[in-house]
């Protein structure tokens, strides 16, 4: 799918404003995993999936029904 | 437009990674686990817009926190056995996760969204299960 570079800012933006997960990704986006051993891409891999389910167990606890 | 903006992320990621990202069984892994953050977090978004109803909430992130479990159990599996199959129980866990919790969205562009971004989830685990 292309984008515009328009569209690429306004993602950049919403991820910085809306999902704080999402900067995440940028940032691994942008990291070049080619330089990195299979561990420590899947520590990193092992991070976000922690940092997935850190989150949904914070969204869980807000909720009355929790 | 913020919804179509969130829903481009994890298929930006893909796009990106299919151009930048050496095509190993762990690159493609970390995709998995961007896509599922990525998917988690346009949720959230879709919550706070009031898009998605509490009790849709808690059921999605139950899920999503059970997809994140699956996940690393995925990567443990190939770290020991380096299988193709060991691919398959996050493959299923995301459809189950798509035919129960996601079908349960009332709101309709809500579950369209959260719809796209998981199959964007199932295209990770398959590309992931031809890397091995």
């Amino acid at each position: 799918m292309a984008i515009t570079v328009q569209e690429a800012i306004e993602i950049l933006t919403l991820a910085n404003t809306l999902a704080p997960a999402g900067v995440t990704l940028v940032k691994n986006l942008a990291t070049d995993l080619q330089g990195k051993t299979d561990a420590e891409i899947n520590a990193e891999s092992d991070a976000i999936d922690d940092q997935t389910i850190a989150t949904a167990d914070a969204e869980i606890s807000k909720l009355p029904l929790a | 437009m913020k919804l179509k903006i969130l829903s481009i992320i994890p298929i930006l990621a893909l796009t990106l990674c299919a151009f930048t990202c050496s095509h190993t069984a762990a690159t493609a892994s970390h995709g998995v686990a961007a896509s599922l953050n990525a998917l988690q977090s346009a949720e959230i978004a879709l919550y706070n817009a009031k898009q998605v109803t509490p009790s849709e909430h808690l059921t999605l992130e139950q899920g999503f926190k059970t997809l994140a479990q699956e996940d690393k159990a995925v990567r443990q599996c190939i770290a020991t056995t380096d299988v193709p199959s060991c691919v398959d129980g996050g493959i299923n866990a995301v459809n189950s996760f798509l035919a129960s919790g996601v079908n349960g969205i009332k709101n309709p562009d809500s579950k369209q969204q959260i719809q796209l971004l998981g199959q964007a989830l199932v295209t990770s685990l398959t590309t992931l299960k031809a890397a091995l």
